[in-house]
């Protein structure tokens, strides 16, 4: 739930829930300022459409989306959103840390 | 979401764009830059298309459909805009008309009466789009089938997939749904082909409320589910979202409509074909059915620079007119219910009769502070009286425009050539005014066309233009509001009404009698001069009707004629039927009000002795003594004075005891018993909460004159 260390040096990582429940919280991370290069979502448990708005407005600053667990993947699927370059594995994405 | 209310809307709004549609056929013919009008008639066609289908008015789509497609190819010159199209569109509106009242009384499908009615407009229409087939491809053949108001085959998306676009509200989180679940849904009763997901009115970063919902969703779905169970999905969320789902093998225009009434997202063209509902040619196709780019240049620089479709710029264009043109229309204007305004001016009636006694009180008390209090006070009620009775103004001129078209139905009717010419359309007057006089004007003018105006070889005979005159006028006179009908018609038979007059014992033979009230006798009951009854007038009905409306309003109506020059008919009412500036006088112990805008001067009393009249600066002035005309009591005072009263450029005085000055006049009606009292038009309440009488001025100038007249004639005996 908490958001976390960044993983590559300049990539947010988010884990736990990416809901409306933590949406407030999460967009001065997402949504920093200057735009953080990257986003790291190996570790989110799950997703919502608040979340996916969260996502959208990062990308559209420019901000990559480097990987995503599977909670992440099945909705981006679904909505037929891009998915990342590495579709991650959750566990894997942890060791990069 | 109240959809009663909504449709409620729908009929109202349907109904002023049908009334624009009349106005501007009917200009249409005569006019020399036709674009402006045929877009105009056009938008509404199509306004009320597109809004129709939102409610799922299946037959007044498909009917207003056929019509805006004629109508796209009047605009693209395919068409020329003749006089026989413009009938046969007028017939076209009154049918669209006619499903419309049909949805506002209630009944969503129309009766098969009504739809056979449209059924011969349809066919007419098709012949005219099947002429010039080079641009249509599809309407050629007439169709057959009487009940789907067919648009063939090739007007349909090659597709069977469903096509649903939602946008949720921005609540829709907040209020704990998530469009997601709604979406997973769906994969249950089907699955979804393609999906494409709208992030246009996702906001910057900084401007982003993480808890609103901005993104929508346009899906193609394939489900063997129908409709019914498609919208169940959404069923949370109804009130919520904007959702459009439409079925396999939808029309093109259904599409573009779509296309059209999502705002911003004037990419949802491409969108479609995207997530595969159409084609690019299916939605070229679609789109070209849509309005022409109103804007060339700027739809071809946002081509060059964005490289974007060029039929996404027009479509989007469109819809930004749209936008503008109804935001524009939304700022200058609110709807009231009419109650709401009524209430308002009981209210302000009241207000006026409360301050008026405050004033009184205050006048008692001699507080110099108070009365400058209570006098700033009155002056502002003056000016909420004034506005409210503003808001309750309308302008004549719609009522006056409607005529253009019973003129030019009629006229054809009576194979008669004739125009209407309008005047003082800004003229303003109360809306129950406006509402009322509206039927005893289509009498006077049926009337006028009727029996005023002669045939074509008769006005030849008389050296007259073959193209017949009438004409609508209204403007303010002293108080009232005077509408004049007039006509370059024959004329009044003088010696004819005379004749009839006294064969129906309406009149004694030999008795003396002016133009105004021999002309007078053709508003009594069952008097008609025409020798031939046609289906418009000559009954002998109408024209007493009129007069009793006109004076149901407090008005009069004269009629006067030059014979073989026209006919003009002058109605005058007043302007406000609730409160109006009065002028109180005294008389004994009672007081009465008087129309402040009918006072010319007021005088000291003088009399030439012995008679009822005085010598107003060289002229004749009859007058009528209050005291005796209401059989007041006491003897008149000294010092007496004269109101000198003018109605219809005719003068008279009145012989009051005191002038006691002006005074807001609240008018509440008499009760039915003094419905007959003569020379009395109606009560208000003083500050004292004593009741004083309005006088009734127009019948009391025709009653001093008339005395005069009558005291001339018994010095005289016959």
């Amino acid at each position: 739930m908490k958001p976390a260390v960044p993983t590559p040096p300049e990539a947010v990582r988010v884990e736990g829930e990416m809901t409306i429940f933590c949406a407030e919280a999460l967009k001065p991370l997402l949504l920093a300022d200057p735009a953080p290069a990257a986003l790291d979502l190996a570790a989110v448990t799950e997703i919502d459409t608040a979340g996916v708005q969260l996502l959208l407005a990062a990308q559209r600053r420019g901000t990559q989306l480097l990987q995503a667990s599977e909670a992440v993947c099945e909705v981006l699927a679904l909505l037929h959103l891009p998915l990342p370059p590495a579709v991650a594995a959750p566990s894997p994405a942890k060791a990069v840390s | 979401m109240n959809l009663d209310q909504a449709l409620q809307t729908f009929v109202s709004e349907s109904r002023e764009l049908l009334e624009d549609m009349e106005t501007a056929l009917l200009a249409v013919e005569q006019a020399a830059d036709k674009d402006d009008l045929v877009n105009a008639i056009f938008r509404a066609a199509h306004t009320i298309k597109g809004s129709a289908g939102l409610f799922d008015l299946g037959p007044v789509v498909a009917f207003t459909h056929v019509v805006e497609s004629v109508l796209d190819q009047v605009r693209d010159g395919a068409l020329p805009m003749a006089e026989g199209l413009v009938v046969l569109l007028l017939g076209c509106r009154d049918h669209i008309s006619a499903l419309v009242e049909g949805v506002a009384a209630g009944q969503l499908e129309p009766s098969a009466e009504l739809l056979a009615a449209g059924q011969p407009l349809v066919d007419q229409l098709r012949v005219l789009l099947a002429a010039p087939a080079a641009n249509t491809p599809a309407v050629a053949a007439p169709a057959p089938a009487a009940k789907t108001p067919a648009v063939a085959a090739a007007d349909r998306a090659d597709t069977d997939c469903w096509h649903i676009s939602l946008r949720p509200g921005p609540d829709v989180l907040r209020n704990g749904m998530d469009p997601l679940n709604f979406i997973r849904y769906l994969q249950t009763l089907g699955d979804i082909v393609s999906m494409v997901t709208v992030d246009s009115a996702l906001p910057d970063a900084a401007a982003l409320d993480p808890t609103a919902c901005y993104l929508g969703y346009e899906i193609a779905y394939r489900s063997s589910a129908d409709k019914q169970a498609i919208e169940n999905v959404f069923e949370f969320v109804r009130d919520d979202c904007e959702l459009h789902i439409l079925p396999p093998n939808s029309h093109f225009a259904d599409y573009a409509l779509l296309i059209e009434r999502q705002g911003e997202e004037a990419k949802l063209g491409e969108m479609l074909v995207r997530c595969g509902t159409l084609t690019q040619r299916e939605l070229d196709q679609a789109l070209r059915r849509q309005a022409a780019v109103p804007d060339q240049p700027l739809g071809q620089v946002l081509v060059a620079q964005q490289a974007v479709q060029p039929e996404v710029v027009e479509a989007a264009l469109v819809k930004q007119k749209q936008i503008k043109d109804s935001s524009a229309q939304e700022s200058r204007s609110v709807r009231v219910d009419a109650d709401k305004l009524d209430q308002l001016i009981n209210l302000v009636g009241e207000l006026i009769i409360a301050g008026a006694n405050v004033n009184l009180i205050a006048g008692r008390a001699q507080i110099s502070e108070l009365q400058e209090s209570t006098s700033k006070l009155s002056m502002l009620v003056e000016e909420v009286r004034d506005s409210a009775l503003q808001l309750r103004m309308v302008k004549i001129g719609a009522t006056f425009n409607r005529f253009q078209r019973v003129v030019h139905d009629v006229s054809r009717d009576l194979g008669k050539n004739i125009v209407l010419e309008i005047a003082g359309e800004d003229t303003e007057l109360d809306k129950t005014v406006v509402e009322k006089i509206s039927d005893p004007l289509m009498h006077l003018v049926r009337n006028a066309m009727d029996h005023g105006i002669e045939s074509a070889e008769q006005r030849a005979e008389r050296g007259k233009p073959a193209q017949g005159m009438l004409r609508l006028n209204a403007f303010h006179d002293s108080g009232s509001i005077v509408i004049t009908v007039q006509d370059d018609g024959g004329g009044l038979n003088r010696e004819r009404i005379l004749a009839k007059a006294v064969e129906r014992g309406l009149v004694e033979s030999g008795h003396h009698m002016s133009d105004g009230e021999v002309y007078g006798l053709i508003f009594e009951p069952g008097f008609s001069t025409a020798e031939k009854v046609t289906n418009l007038s000559g009954r002998g009905v109408g024209l007493d009707v009129v007069k009793r409306n006109i004076t149901a309003l407090r008005g009069t109506v004269e009629m006067s004629s030059d014979p073989g020059q026209g006919t003009t008919v002058t109605i005058r009412l007043p302007l406000t039927l609730a409160i109006i500036d009065g002028f109180l006088v005294g008389v004994g112990k009672s007081t009465f009000a008087i129309p402040l805008d009918m006072i010319e001067e007021c005088i000291a009393f003088s009399a030439e002795p012995g008679h009822d009249y005085t010598n107003l600066r060289g002229e004749v002035l009859p007058f009528i003594r209050l005291r005796q005309l209401f059989s007041v009591p006491g003897a008149p005072t000294r010092g007496e004075n004269i109101v000198v009263l003018k109605h219809a450029e005719q003068k008279a005085g009145l012989v009051v005891d005191t002038l006691l000055g002006e005074f807001q006049t609240v008018i509440k009606p008499l009760g039915q018993m003094f419905s007959q009292v003569k020379c009395i038009s109606g009560s208000t309440i003083l500050g004292s909460g004593e009741v004083a009488l309005i006088l009734d001025v127009p019948s009391l100038v025709r009653q001093a004159i008339h005395s005069g007249v009558a005291k001339k004639a018994e010095s005289v005996p016959a």
